[in-house]
């Protein structure tokens, strides 16, 4: 299980400024577009995943490890996309009236 | 050739001492911890049983006999929050898990030993705490074990201790399922691939990645409890907008689990005594294994059913009602390939095979009256009643409960050397079983017809089912002490028998009873199946194998 | 058909004669990475229970949010995005320093590390200073006039952000503790697992705040 390592100094600085430059967006992304509430959410949110996968594949060195360790990652993101899609339908259906049964 | 045993000596985190107590509270063997695990566990059940019987004299007539009503609030949340979090929650793995993981799978320790004992001192901790705030201020919690909001932030009683005991036992939690998910991919012996594991450390592994998966989503919210006591946040406050209800979901996200948590290492000891004692390999080896895998899985997604009657919307139900009918699904499937196992098998009736036919029958009990708690239309009639309280009773007792009682059984030569009175142990297996029933099934007909539960007191018309119920609680507990001291006397006057009284297959039975200290002095390949039975013996003995050079 | 040796790891056969290492649970590398995996998999999921609740209620009171958050400071939120996203790359680089047995450059990204969270913490105490000192704190007379909403935003604002800065100060406790450890030899060019797992850790510290900085200071930008 043991890995090859890969992760050499002039990546590690090239990712800092591709996280640089992501984080400069997050900062501009308001002014550059007039997005309702939800349209902003959705991008920073985007820009937020986009961050994490290069902050997990390389600072976090995932991409040079072995398949248990990102088998683990998988299971607790995917847990909490779960959470998060089930809870919804309370927290979007709550004061509805569904008389399914009538 | 007399060897010396774990008893003898031990690895301590702090260096060498002359103390023994200290030889043993400061001890990295997983072996000692287990019964480190073992002495607080059983003396917090026992408080937690004479809690039970204090509620069950209350309620044996209608009005107030011994407790007052606030005092029985505390009851049932102090007997909840033991049996919860101090005994069941813990259980098979801390005690079991920890002697015989390392066992099962040929490896000399788990991964982390020095953090495994930082566990076990966490427990203490939860459970001090837990046990001082019953003599404080305004004394126990009375919220019952589950700390709904918004009563348990504005209530007087300590719940902040008890929250913050919860907390504390939760880390261990978290810490031992951690521990025991790296020690499984690590330690495994040379040729063990996953599925040559004994279905025990299957049980094992789906219940850590439980434990580490969900425990922390309870320990959010017990934080935001306490935060919310403390600094008055307004989340679950409908005055400041917050919602009680998404504390009952945050809540059950974990304690739903929670219950997987406890069941599956339950099943992992059926799968370990059922091929004993029928003599032949298990059946559907592959479906068992899996299906674990699938509970644990399957099981994030039910949390919703603890909530049909508080709210929430009509689509959740749905959504809620339907995972939870196809959680049933995997149980089954395990209950069928056991059954399977027995046919044709030869079957050997000793006290822990007793003791699994009579949790076949009572977990069904449990499972199925869960499946109508699922159903939408009934649930809103039973929901709260003593349908739901005997459900979860033939489940948790008559399901994990008696299982740790078969594991005591099964497992009592390895950790001892010697073998318990068989008359006894069956005698003992009867009085709670015949008790068990007495008390628990009264309660699903008491429940249909209305009988709420979490009350002080009743209308007279119910008076049979308490009586009744009371009388099953005094044959139960007696057959319990029983068995303790069945169990107890064994301990120094039980007969000695060799390291494989059952004729077992898995690891733990090829090396002495009690074992080494380092378990193994060789670490054997294993290139075959966990229970290789031929013509109804072990067709491998790996003893003199492991003992080599020693 | 085995060999216990005293010196060096066990090495067993298979009954074809093939040698198979016993992994040492006393000197598992892989182990220990995958044990701390592990643990910052239950930070994820601590964190994440705390983001269920906040996007539950940005959904519930979604307009009060977007007002609230536009009353927050974006200077000092943005400084400190910033200043964390600078300091993990000086620990990034300690441990790749350390790899490459260069151990003074380490220990000195370390401290620069440590300067930076300080620098951070410094900035979160003014930003709490200026809501406090217009009476903006759990439960005070003035949040407890307004909207639901504001209250719970301002609710989840303190406790976030505190469970956040918690996590910093232990971010800081744990990298004085790899300082000494480097000092006693105990973590060394060879031997360098526990300062991979703090690296990870403090990596993790900074996913926080790259989800909550966007959720409170950006949606309420420019409004």
């Amino acid at each position: 299980m043991e890995h090859t390592e890969t992760l050499t100094e002039s990546v590690f600085i090239k990712v800092f400024f591709v996280l640089l430059a992501l984080t400069i967006l997050t900062f501009l992304q308001p002014y550059l577009m007039s997005a309702e509430v939800a349209g902003t959410v959705g991008i920073q949110m985007f820009i937020a995943v986009v961050k994490t996968f290069i902050i997990g594949a390389y600072y976090m060195h995932l991409k040079y490890e072995s398949a248990v360790f990102k088998f683990v990652v998988a299971i607790a993101v995917i847990t909490l996309t779960i959470f998060f899609i089930i809870l919804s339908f309370d927290a979007i259906f709550r004061n509805d009236v569904n008389d399914f049964f009538s | 050739m007399t060897r010396k045993t774990f008893y003898d000596e031990t690895h301590t985190v702090f260096g060498h001492h002359e103390n023994k107590l200290f030889q043993w509270i400061f001890s990295i063997d997983h072996k000692r911890i287990a019964f480190l695990y073992m002495i607080v566990m059983f003396v917090f059940f026992v408080v937690a049983l004479g809690v039970a019987l204090s509620m069950r004299l209350e309620l044996f007539f209608p009005g107030e006999q011994l407790l007052t009503p606030d005092q029985f609030n505390q009851a049932f949340t102090l007997h909840g929050v033991i049996m919860v979090f101090l005994f069941i929650i813990p259980g098979i793995p801390a005690i079991f898990g920890n002697f015989l993981l390392p066992l099962l799978i040929g490896a000399k320790d788990v991964s982390f030993p020095r953090l495994n004992l930082f566990s076990w001192w966490l427990f203490l901790a939860g459970a001090i705490i837990a046990l001082v705030s019953l003599f404080v201020g305004d004394g126990f919690a009375d919220t019952g074990w589950t700390f709904y909001a918004p009563y348990s932030v504005n209530t007087n009683t300590n719940v902040l201790m008890a929250l913050t005991a919860a907390y504390i036992l939760g880390m261990a939690s978290i810490l031992t399922g951690l521990n025991f998910v790296v020690t499984i991919h690590r330690l495994r012996a040379p040729g063990m691939d996953f599925f040559k594991m004994p279905l025990f450390v299957w049980g094992l592994y789906s219940t850590a990645w439980i434990q580490v998966l969900a425990t922390p989503v309870v320990g959010i919210t017990l934080i935001l409890v306490i935060i919310e006591k403390t600094i008055g946040i307004g989340i679950f406050d409908p005055s400041k907008g917050g919602d009680p209800i998404l504390y009952e979901h945050l809540f059950w996200i974990y304690s739903h689990p929670a219950v997987y948590l406890m069941i599956l290492p339950a099943f992992g000891v059926i799968s370990e005594i059922v091929p004993t004692f029928c003599r032949r390999t298990v059946f559907g080896y592959r479906s068992i294994a899996i299906s674990s895998a699938m509970i644990s899985i399957i099981g994030y997604l039910v949390w919703g059913h603890h909530l049909f009657a508080s709210g929430m919307s009509e689509w959740a139900k749905v959504v809620f009602s339907f995972l939870t009918f196809f959680v049933s699904i995997p149980t089954g499937i395990k209950f069928f390939d056991w059954i399977a196992t027995m046919y044709k098998g030869s079957i050997v009736m000793a006290t822990p095979m007793l003791w699994v036919v009579g949790t076949i029958v009572t977990f069904a009990i449990g499972g199925l009256t869960g499946v109508v708690l699922a159903t939408l239309g009934i649930t809103t009639h039973l929901h709260d009643t003593y349908y739901v309280v005997a459900h979860f009773h033939y489940a948790m007792l008559g399901g994990v409960i008696f299982m740790m009682f078969a594991a005591m059984h099964y497992w009592f030569p390895k950790f001892f050397g010697k073998m318990y009175n068989e008359t006894k142990a069956k005698f003992a297996f009867w009085t709670i079983f015949i008790g068990f029933n007495l008390l628990w099934f009264p309660m699903f007909i008491a429940g249909a017809l209305g009988m709420p539960r979490r009350y002080f007191d009743y209308l007279p018309e119910f008076t049979i089912y308490h009586q009744i119920a009371g009388v099953g609680a005094f044959i139960t507990i007696f057959g319990i002490l029983y068995m303790g001291y069945t169990l107890y006397k064994a301990i120094s006057n039980g007969e000695p028998c060799g390291r494989n009284p059952w004729n077992a297959t898995t690891l733990e039975w090829q090396i002495d009873s009690p074992p080494l200290l380092e378990n193994f002095v060789n670490t054997p390949y294993i290139d075959f199946e966990p229970y290789d039975y031929k013509d109804g013996k072990p067709v491998h003995d790996l003893y003199d194998e492991i003992h080599k050079g020693r | 058909m085995e060999q216990h040796t005293n010196t060096g790891p066990e090495i067993i056969y298979d009954k074809a004669g093939n040698p198979h290492e016993v992994v040492d649970y006393n000197d598992d590398y892989t182990g220990a990475k995958l044990g701390f995996w592990f643990f910052l998999f239950t930070e994820l999921l601590l964190f994440g229970g705390m983001f269920l609740v906040f996007s539950f209620y940005f959904y519930r009171y979604t307009d009060n949010f977007v007002e609230a958050s536009s009353t927050l400071n974006i200077v000092l939120g943005g400084t400190n995005t910033f200043i964390l996203l600078i300091s993990t790359y000086f620990m990034g680089m300690s441990l790749i320093n350390l790899k490459n047995g260069e151990i003074s450059k380490a220990k000195l990204k370390i401290i620069i590390t440590i300067l930076l969270s300080i620098a951070f913490l410094t900035v979160k105490y003014f930003e709490w200073m200026a809501e406090i000192h217009h009476g903006i704190y759990p439960d005070s007379e003035i949040l407890n006039a307004k909207e639901s909403g504001i209250i719970l935003y301002f609710g989840l604002y303190f406790t976030m952000t505190g469970l956040h800065g918690v996590h910093i100060i232990i971010g800081i406790a744990l990298m004085i503790w790899i300082l000494i450890l480097m000092s006693g030899k105990k973590v060394t060019p060879t031997n360098y697992v526990v300062l991979e797992n703090v690296a990870l850790y403090w990596d993790l510290v900074h996913l926080v705040w790259v989800f909550l900085f966007p959720l409170f200071y950006i949606i309420g930008l420019g409004k």
